[in-house]
């Protein structure tokens, strides 16, 4: 018997809502007329935020369930507050290079910092977006539920916190983004103080001299940037035999060449963590066992002040009882869905109503991404049939320089190209030559574009340098609206600006469009059914 | 484009390479060029590591294409290194050695020398089974290096191994390489061109003497002029031209710990000192001695008992400047100390050495404590076991002659410290009471040297009465 939301956190500015809840009498779960909402979001975070606001474009009365805070890990353990310190701790860096501003006529003396007033920076950021976020939500008319939600069918949510008995809502459609949770490899004590995930160290709460990151992707790298721009030093400690193994190889030496080598960081690959005591800040250093990934054997044991836990994330679906809708979850826990963000049974068929965005189905862990599918997820339920194509979602790392990066690695394209038979070519282009970059004696970089030789087609733009992360936009809206190298080409890029990178790569990128038959509409749509969509 | 960069290797020495592989990258003004070999072989020798520079038309390596050659190539490339800028060749690589076999020795890492880092001397099994990834040492002990501390000693062309951590459980941090280096030898070849080692492997150094070398606050910069060259390097001192005094009978070379030993001693020039003595009467303290040396306590232990008591009393004794780092006195600051150290001056007896076994936290610890705690560090001083927190960490020193019948001397003040108390011995001395009647009463004298910085004639002299008080009624002490 489905119960009105017990409590709403929105004051009653949006009445027309909350009165026609209040009219309809709420029979069986299965008549869609008489659902309390259109559509119910479990989780707060980018993914539902992006969702419901969609949904309430589109005019579905929209609900977010949230059982923690608004926000989720982006803004209260993830972008945000990275942001905020890697931009307080780049300052010290930018400042501290004596030689870099000597080479442009400036001195400067000392440079101090506290780690207190970059913490509290990153606290007053992450409290303005979480305020802004409701805010944005509330605005719009959504209702924010607060309460831990579980499936009692498909179309019924009860939800519930410690202290509040909560209520059951019914929804036509309901997405769950309950996104992840930092992933610990077995074998390692999190003691929050001196080992730790992502989520403790955001909090610096002190600055550990020596640091072990387990794990080279961009949350390593990221807080291997904050640590040693604030004098500390890293140790790298990869699974796999190269660092970076998730980066285009040609980035990763870049990155191994500006971002390692001339840092206090080295690192051991293909390696793994075995055991791991924890310390006392600044008086017993933790100890961490590696062994060789493949042989087994023991291959050192380091002493450092504090280590890092970077080596991924677990989708997050606790106690959502997804039991109730037998639905199949895939490998580390994310929910199965389909190109449409449908939920999967076990047994491959839809869950009817029933979707998944963000990082619990881990299809792709960025937050933007949550939100586009969260988009692509409403489109579908509103009758427009809409597939994201995750190969033009950007992704970026905010070390100093920044990488970026949308599609696939030239080791990647390499392989499609080989099993589907096409070739591919590549265009690269140093920011040596780029005056904007000379200007601020910051070019040092590279930006590389994978295509395929025989259309045009965009497979992967990959960019390390000034500004990397705004300059990748291009080319992943450019893969968006199917263009090829060729329609690139008429791109006007201002002067001087960086992305005059992006337009050097693409003069240099060789391309002839293939002649158009007489009948314009069908080579294009031959050159559109050769499209490699791999998701 | 007249040079260029080196920015990283693709193949290493020993690889084979195929015509046509990218074997490195160049940077230039414009961009990073892939480089490919136009020959196969082996890349037998890099003679331009990544990162440095070389003019268009410079040997970057050598390519060999058989065995013989690679022997060959790698003697070109030892002689090439001794002289970087010869262009001995027209080509940039590849190049094929064609030249004859000169033997060279390999490129050196470390050999057995000992591990001399006080931590790893720490008996732990487990640490001693597992492989060292992070240093070439043979012998198996474990060396915790920093990041940075590892990347100065390959750079300055320093084995890690000879080293001494001053870090959290003897870790090596950069400073450390670095001091070792600006010490090791006044040579300026800083190894970064280099294909091998220039320097001779090092003598094996003992914990004890590299240790006492960094007991003390690291200068800034590399030890002061006024040292001689060649501080306690294992160089030939032939090399050098002594003027001739009698003949010469034989000459000897500096040991690590006595070019420390050399070292300390000449720092504590650039501090302002000055002495102050006194006479204490020894009668009652040497009673007790009688009755409390049964009980297994040590004169060594009253004493430093009865300095750390008076100390309580007289912080600044036991304070230190921080005008170590050579920056402008007037910023300077006293850094009191909340527990008292005391170091006492030991000799070896197997070497010529010196060393200062701290006695920590004196004045909390009662002196049957303090002469368990004696014994136990000077057994394992002279066998060279102390560890870093041992030796480093006293804020207050006590030197005795007396047992050589020294009535008095002065000490050196050790750096890092503001006073250093000289014992002399204690000798039957006629004497006139305060009635004018003469008797005989055993006097000690003693010279305090201080930090005339922040340590005044007052100050000492102050500390001077409390301490003569305490040991000529040194009842008290055992009652603390």
């Amino acid at each position: 018997m489905p119960k009105r939301p017990a409590h709403s956190s929105i004051p009653a500015v949006r009445t027309t809502q909350t009165s026609e809840i209040t009219t309809r009498a709420s029979a069986s779960s299965a008549d869609s007329l008489t659902y309390d909402y259109d559509l119910i979001i479990i989780g707060c975070g980018v993914g539902g935020h992006g969702a419901a606001l969609h949904a309430i474009e589109k005019g579905l009365r929209t609900c977010v369930l949230e059982s923690d805070v608004v926000g989720g890990t982006c803004v209260n353990r993830g972008c945000v507050p990275s942001k905020a310190l890697l931009a307080a701790t780049g300052r010290v860096r930018d400042l501290r290079n004596k030689m870099h501003l000597a080479s442009m006529g400036i001195r400067v003396g000392d440079v101090d910092f506290d780690v207190e007033g970059i913490r509290h920076h990153a606290d007053q950021l992450v409290t303005t977006m979480r305020t802004n976020l409701s805010n944005s939500l509330e605005s719009v008319g959504v209702d924010l539920l607060r309460g831990h939600g579980y499936f009692v069918d498909n179309h019924t949510i009860t939800y519930e916190l410690p202290d509040d008995k909560g209520g059951t809502i019914t929804a036509k459609d309901i997405i769950i983004c309950t996104g992840s949770v930092p992933a610990v490899p077995p074998g390692i004590q999190i003691d929050g103080k001196t080992v730790f995930s992502s989520d403790d160290a955001l909090k610096m709460s002190w600055l550990p001299p020596w640091v072990a990151i387990i794990g080279s992707g961009y949350i390593g790298l990221e807080f291997a940037d904050i640590y040693t721009a604030l004098g500390s030093e890293v140790t790298f400690i990869e699974a796999v035999d190269k660092l970076m193994p998730a980066f285009d190889g040609d980035i990763a030496r870049m990155a191994n060449r500006l971002l390692i080598q001339p840092r206090h960081i080295d690192a051991h690959s293909g390696v793994f963590v075995t055991k791991v005591i924890p310390g006392i800040p600044n008086k017993v250093p933790v100890k961490l066992e590696l062994t060789d990934a493949k042989t087994g054997e023991a291959v050192d044991t380091l002493e450092v002040d504090a280590c890092l836990v970077a080596t991924g994330r677990s989708p997050y679906t606790d106690g959502l009882n997804l039991d109730a809708l037998n639905v199949g979850l895939a490998k580390g826990g994310a929910i199965s869905v389909n190109d449409k963000m449908q939920v999967l049974a076990k047994d491959g068929s839809i869950v009817e109503g029933v979707w998944c965005i963000g990082d619990a189905n881990a299809r792709m862990m960025l937050a933007h991404a949550a939100s586009a599918q969260g988009i692509s997820a409403v489109e579908n339920m509103t009758g427009n049939e809409n597939v994201l194509n995750h190969l033009s979602v950007p992704a970026a790392c905010f070390t100093h320089p920044e990488i970026s990066f949308c599609g696939l690695t030239e080791e990647q394209a390499r392989a499609e190209a080989e099993a589907n038979g096409f070739s591919i070519a590549v265009s690269k282009t140093s920011y040596k030559a780029n005056s904007k970059a000379q200007a601020e004696n910051e070019a040092d970089g590279m930006a590389k574009l994978i295509y395929r030789s025989d259309t045009g087609e965009i497979l992967g733009v990959h960019i390390m340098g000034l500004h990397a992360a705004d300059l990748i936009h291009e080319a992943s809206n450019a893969i968006a609206a199917n263009q090829t190298v060729a329609d690139l080409k008429f791109n006007v890029h201002a002067h001087p600006t960086t992305s005059e990178v992006i337009d050097e790569l693409i003069r240099n990128a060789k391309f002839t469009a293939p002649e158009l038959a007489a009948d314009d509409s069908s080579a294009h749509a031959d050159a559109m059914a050769k499209k490699t969509f791999t998701h | 484009m007249t040079t260029g960069k080196v920015v990283e290797w693709m193949k290493q020495e020993g690889d084979t390479v195929e015509s046509g592989e990218c074997i490195l990258v160049v940077e230039s003004d414009k961009a990073d060029m892939d480089v490919e070999t136009f020959s196969q072989g082996t890349l037998a020798s890099i003679i331009a590591p990544a990162g440095s520079e070389a003019k268009v038309g410079e040997c970057l390596a050598y390519l060999a294409e058989t065995e013989e050659d690679i022997k060959i190539a790698r003697a070109l490339a030892a002689g090439l290194s001794a002289s970087m800028s010869e262009q001995e060749l027209d080509k940039p690589l590849p190049k094929q050695a064609h030249i004859e076999t000169s033997t060279v020795p390999a490129p050196s890492g470390s050999s057995s020398s000992e591990i001399s880092t006080a931590a790893a001397v720490a008996s732990d099994p487990a640490m001693k089974q597992s492989k060292s990834a992070s240093s070439s040492s043979s012998s198996g002990m474990r060396i915790i290096a920093t990041p940075y501390a590892k990347k100065r000693a390959k750079s300055l062309g320093v084995t890690l191994e000879d080293v001494v951590g001053s870090g959290i459980s003897g870790r090596i941090v950069a400073e450390d390489v670095e001091y070792f280096a600006a010490q090791r030898s006044g040579g300026g070849a800083t190894a970064e061109h280099v294909a091998h080692d220039p320097y001779p492997t090092q003598t094996p150094v003992s914990v004890a003497a590299q240790s006492y070398v960094h007991s003390l606050p690291r200068p800034s910069s590399a030890p002061p002029a006024t040292i001689q060259s060649s501080s306690g390097s294992s160089l030939a001192p032939a090399a050098k031209s002594f003027s001739a005094r009698g003949g010469i009978s034989h000459v000897i070379p500096l040991t690590a710990m006595e070019s420390a030993v050399a070292i300390n001693m000449q720092r504590s020039l650039d501090v302002a000192v000055a002495v102050v003595a006194v006479d204490i009467e020894m009668t009652q303290f040497e009673k007790l001695y009688g009755r409390l040396k049964p009980k297994g306590v040590t004169i060594t232990a009253m004493f430093a008992k009865a300095v750390a008591s008076a100390l309580t009393k007289h912080p600044l004794l036991y304070a230190t400047c921080d005008a170590e780092t050579g920056g402008d006195i007037g910023d300077s600051a006293i850094i009191y100390n909340s527990h008292v150290n005391v170091a006492v001056a030991v000799s070896m007896p197997s070497e010529h050495g010196l060393i200062t076994p701290v006695l920590e936290k004196a004045e909390e610890t009662d002196m049957f404590e303090l002469a368990r705690k004696w014994r136990d560090l000077l057994k394992r001083a002279r066998s060279k076991n102390l560890s870093p927190n041992e030796y480093a960490s006293g804020n207050f020193t006590i030197s005795n002659l007396g047992m050589y019948g020294v009535k008095s001397f002065q000490a050196i003040l050790p750096p890092g410290q503001s006073a250093i108390l000289a014992l002399g011995s204690s000798n039957p001395i006629v004497t006139a009471d305060d009635h004018g009647f003469i008797g005989v009463r055993n006097m000690m004298t003693v010279n305090l040297t201080f930090d005339h910085r922040l340590v005044y004639g007052t100050d000492a002299a102050e500390f001077l009465r409390t301490l003569r008080a305490i040991i000529e009624n040194p009842e008290l002490l055992t009652s603390s």
